[in-house]
């Protein structure tokens, strides 16, 4: 009985301001909503500069990137807009954000030596630059290629490769990489790059006539931002007491 | 000549010289349209508002009635709340930031103008005596760590190619 009072009292002052602001006023464009996408593969950042990019009033628009840590999801994009400009980003999202990246890496690995020696004439062109740029910055006067190898890497996934060096060393180097450009910008993050030398032996030295065993060892640590097509040169010194530095020259390799 | 003369002079004048002296003027009912229509344009907006504060104030003694009401018979404690349709949560994943290995809060970036650039990644360098927390993929056999304090140097050529070099401090001779 009271519940049965109360409702049309409500509902009457509920309708009494819409009907007086009703009459003059046109009926306003369809009213922002937030819907929260789900990134899994593209940069989020690149994903909040697609759907910010959508928004044709900005002043309507708002966008919220969050960031998560698990394997499948990236983050997610809570974006208030008006529906047609969701419709516009979920078919951009649905366009840029359907596959990872994959990407192919060109590696040399190189000995650079203190001592004169012939020119490494093995060097593919695309790295002919990077080389001597090299030449003419560090001290060292040849450059010998030991091995090359190709990797195809899909973003956060781990990819790795063997390579052989001198006295029957074998190098690994594992990497992993993200993608942090925009779909017009080919800018990666490689997030993981080491190169180890694995466990190996050598030729019997003493009269014992047993061989030498040597444990394997991580040489280099380290990560860098790379853009499609560019050279980039990673090192290091001293390698088992050789004379000798250890270089790989690391190419992005543009897709064709 | 006095003033007064003058002024009739001046006056008599004035009548002989007016050109509408033998007008008959605005008949009554001309008069009363043009009234009609002066005092509708001005007094238009006030008659189509002039029942808001009326419509106000039977609606604010309504809403004090049916909130008194309500308070009265304790509406408040049986009706059912209503949940929020939608709020931005933070998902139930253990979240992390972008360029961090650290896991740390969330990090909800809301941006009303366009997104700024993301931080350079480019030269990003990590401490010298770093544990490596890159891949660790099958490897045919066990491989040592060493334990020496390595350093990195990143820098530019004149041609512009990029270098990182790794500087091992305490290299041993296997």
């Amino acid at each position: 009985m009271k519940t049965s009072c109360v409702r049309p009292l409500t509902l009457a002052l509920l309708l009494l301001p819409a009907s007086l602001a009703a009459a003059p006023q046109e009926q306003p464009a369809a009213s922002p909503n937030s819907v929260r996408y789900e990134i899994r593969y593209m940069d989020m950042h690149a994903a909040e500069v697609l759907a910010w990019d959508q928004c044709i009033q900005k002043a309507r628009c708002r966008v919220a990137a969050l960031t998560v840590n698990d394997s499948k999801v990236k983050g997610f994009l809570e974006v208030l807009a008006e529906p047609a400009v969701h419709e516009k980003i979920a078919r951009a999202l649905a366009k840029e954000d359907a596959t990872p990246r994959t990407q192919r890496f060109q590696l040399l690995l190189m000995a650079a030596s203190e001592k004169a020696g012939g020119a490494s004439s093995d060097v593919p062109a695309n790295a002919q630059k990077a080389l001597a740029d090299l030449k003419g910055f560090l001290p060292f006067k040849s450059y010998e290629l030991l091995d090359t190898a190709w990797v195809s890497a899909t973003q956060d996934r781990n990819a790795d490769a063997h390579m052989v060096g001198r006295k029957g060393q074998n190098f690994r180097i594992a990497m992993r990489f993200r993608n942090v450009g925009s779909p017009a910008d080919h800018s990666l993050f490689v997030d993981a790059f080491q190169l180890a030398v694995e466990p190996y032996a050598t030729e019997p030295a003493g009269p014992d006539g047993k061989p030498d065993h040597h444990p394997g060892r991580e040489l280099i640590d380290t990560t860098f931002g790379l853009k499609e097509g560019e050279t980039l040169v990673v090192g290091t010194s001293k390698v088992d007491g050789v004379d000798e530095a250890l270089v790989v020259l690391l190419t992005a390799v543009p897709a064709s | 000549m006095n003033r007064q003369t003058r002024d009739e002079q001046l006056r008599r004048l004035l009548r002989e010289a007016d050109p509408a002296a033998d007008d008959p003027g605005l008949s009554r009912e001309e008069i009363r349209h043009m009234r009609r229509t002066v005092l509708s344009a001005v007094s238009e907006p006030r008659r189509r508002w002039g029942f808001a504060p009326l419509l106000m104030g039977a609606a604010t003694a309504i809403l004090l009635l049916v909130l008194g009401w309500t308070l009265w018979l304790g509406g408040f404690s049986t009706a059912p709340s209503r949940q929020p349709v939608r709020e931005a949560v933070v998902p139930p994943i253990s979240p992390s930031p972008i360029f961090t290995v650290q896991p740390a809060a969330p990090t909800l970036r809301v941006t009303s103008e366009k997104p700024a650039a993301p931080r350079s990644a480019t030269h990003r360098r990590r401490p010298a005596s770093r544990k490596p927390a890159a891949p660790r993929t099958s490897s045919p056999g066990p491989v040592a760590i060493a334990e020496a304090e390595t350093h990195q140097i990143q820098f530019s050529t004149p041609g512009g190619t990029r270098i990182i070099w790794v500087l091992t401090a305490n290299q041993t001779t296997d």
